[in-house]
């Protein structure tokens, strides 16, 4: 007997149970289990584990104290929802499977999870003529295109969280945060969670790749009184835009040479004046003079501070320091 | 492709119900949707048909059968709708829809978008996930993208943000794909006469040149880290308020220095690329060693405040 086909009858056995049942019930309803108890339990031990890897809302139940552990499947979470699919979204999902790979959770092309939305797609009845139609050359596959974004398993139990409106509780800068996620975002090259934090009875941003150890995610979802989800943020603001400071106006002068990547990353609403040579000068509102700071010396001697005079005045102390100090030797 | 039982569990559990929703399909079309052999599928429901429920009378059997090169299972009932997503199997395939949107020139209102809102929904993760793919133009990145997959050469405009310089290269782009939150495009760089990977938001202007490529593409990306070092190492003492750069740059090696300050050792990319870098650094920190060559921080930011002089 092999053993995938213990796990079909382990899995037959388990949705079919009138109530939930033991270990042993389990052995003698499903045949190719060893004689041997401790290497029973063994293979159990594994069997069980590979049905939970492959999302069985498998259930364990120890009540009352003392008494057997029984198992059950929780029948309704176990199917998958019918999302509806046509096949042309399926298709255009799979493909976007194929160009996309989330890194760190292992290098499944997500194959499991469309084959079992294929299992949902659309069976006899759908008009005839109409398969995933993938003429269309906007549909057509892109070799030529390739996008890994970072994962790990953080991300993937804070996103269960959601789905199953679930709190979390996570140590984050040397604190235990307890939040109520509520969404995932992936900007800069990072994944960012937004999330309501119950101990500050407040919304919180957190860099997911800055949560150290495990996300625990709540057994039930709780009926938490929060308040209902804010708008979602506008898009992400430039970094010297964020602080407490009062706003000032800045004029910064960038050169041709980094003009149209200036312009792209600022907005071209900033742009004061197009300057014959190519060079731009755009208007910043700042509230946070050492985000500017480090911006304007990313373009090195290619963009000046105009005014006001004080923000020119804090970029030349800067430099008169820098240019004092000793550092920068060389080996 | 040799399986794991785990992986034919799974793969059996999603095909069950695409079976019987067909109505006896044919052995081509679950061999097609499911990816494997006609042997392996006649080896997986060979042994559906073994299987079945305590104490496996005929009645209690999963009827399971290959007949006139069409598919047939019966009596699974229990096996007739797939098995949930798991969070990850969600998230990679929300991520991954997702993404593809972001991607200038996909179509906001196709089928690639309901399909998303649609298994969202079904996920309880309406909004649950956003992508932002940073700032690169459509048209930009669309001319690259097309010149990689025709084999052409393109004609670029680049700005180099280190060298403060705007140069004027043939390219052959090999592949555009994204690396730390941002488009690249690498390839064939007949100005350089080396491979190269440009950032698509630093191409001033991009134009088809209609010429055949004359390098072999690569088969793969390049990885960022290895050409990111290519101009050197150096040593940096950083300061609580900049550690903020182990988290941005590839930090080769980290050690613990005194009073809560950080030893790093970083590959560079040019010495213009380290000015930046240095300049920004807080007076806390400091740059100890820099590659062969490189002039300091001192000198670095000499030549900025000479542009504040002159003006």
């Amino acid at each position: 007997m092999s053993r995938l086909e213990r796990l079909v009858n382990l899995t037959a056995a388990l949705l079919n149970a009138e109530r939930p049942i033991t270990a042993e019930q389990l052995r003698s309803r499903v045949p190719g289990y060893p004689e041997d108890k401790a290497s029973f339990r063994r293979q159990f031990e594994r069997d069980k584990e590979a049905l939970r890897e492959l999302g069985f809302p498998l259930i364990t139940l120890a009540e009352p104290a003392g008494s057997l552990v029984r198992y059950s499947v929780d029948r309704d979470r176990y199917y998958l929802r019918d999302p509806g699919l046509t096949p042309d979204e399926l298709s255009a999902l799979s493909m976007a499977a194929e160009v996309v790979r989330l890194n760190g959770l292992g290098d499944r092309r997500l194959y499991d999870a469309l084959w079992k939305l294929e299992g949902t797609s659309a069976p006899a009845g759908q008009p005839a003529g109409a398969p995933a139609d993938s003429t269309d050359a906007s549909m057509s596959p892109m070799p030529s295109l390739d996008a890994e974004l970072p994962a790990d398993a953080s991300l993937a139990a804070v996103f269960d969280a959601i789905a199953t409106n679930r709190a979390v509780q996570f140590s984050y800068r040397d604190e235990t945060r307890s939040v109520v996620p509520r969404s995932l975002s992936f900007e800069n090259g990072r994944w960012y969670l937004a999330a309501f934090d119950l101990d500050r009875r407040d919304e919180r941003s957190f860099r997911i790749d800055r949560i150290h150890g495990e996300v625990i995610v709540a057994a039930h979802a709780d009926a938490v009184d929060i308040p209902p989800a804010p708008p979602r943020a506008s898009p992400s603001r430039s970094p010297w835009e964020l602080g407490s400071g009062e706003p000032v106006e800045a004029f910064v002068m960038i050169d041709a040479a980094h003009a149209p990547w200036a312009e792209r990353h600022v907005g071209s609403a900033t742009v004061q004046e197009r300057h014959a040579d190519g060079a731009v000068t755009v208007r910043l509102v700042v509230r946070n003079s050492d985000a500017f700071r480090s911006f304007v010396l990313g373009f090195l001697d290619g963009a000046e501070v105009l005014r006001p005079a004080a923000l020119r005045a804090d970029l030349l102390s800067w430099l008169q320091q820098k240019a004092a100090a000793s550092g920068g030797t060389r080996s | 492709m040799k399986m794991t039982a785990e992986q034919r569990l799974s793969r059996l559990l999603a095909m069950i119900p695409w079976i019987v929703a067909h109505d006896g399909p044919s052995v081509e079309d679950v061999c097609i949707r499911f990816e494997l052999t006609p042997a392996d599928l006649a080896s997986d429901i060979g042994l559906l048909y073994l299987c079945g429920l305590h104490p496996y009378t005929p009645d209690l059997l999963i009827e399971a059968e290959i007949r006139d090169r069409r598919v047939w299972v019966s009596y699974a009932d229990y096996f007739s709708r797939p098995l949930r997503l798991t969070p990850i199997e969600g998230l990679g395939l929300l991520t991954a829809a997702q993404t593809l949107l972001a991607v200038p020139g996909t179509d906001p209102n196709g089928p690639l978008a309901s399909g998303l809102a649609k298994l969202a929904a079904s996920l309880g993760a309406d909004d649950a996930v956003k992508v932002d793919l940073g700032t690169a133009p459509k048209e930009l990145l669309s001319a690259v993208r097309t010149a990689a997959h025709l084999e052409v050469q393109i004609e670029i405009d680049y700005l180099s943000f280190s060298r403060n310089e705007r140069t004027t290269r043939l390219i052959e782009p090999d592949h555009v794909f994204v690396a730390q939150g941002q488009w690249y495009v690498s390839g064939w760089c007949r100005l350089a006469q080396a491979p190269r990977t440009f950032r698509v938001d630093r191409i001033a202007d991009a134009r088809p040149t209609g010429e055949r490529r004359t390098t072999t593409p690569t088969a793969s990306p390049p990885q960022l880290f290895t050409q990111v070092a290519a101009g050197g190492e150096a040593v940096i003492r950083l300061a609580p308020a900049d550690l903020w750069v182990i988290e941005q740059y590839p930090i080769i090696e980290q050690t613990p220095g005194s009073e809560s300050q950080v030893l790093v050792r970083l590959g560079v990319s040019d010495d213009a690329w380290l000015d930046r870098l240095a300049l920004r650094l807080s007076n806390d920190s400091e740059v100890l060693n820099g590659p062969p060559g490189w002039d300091g921080t001192a000198a670095a930011a000499a030549v900025v405040l000479r542009r504040y002089a002159d003006s």
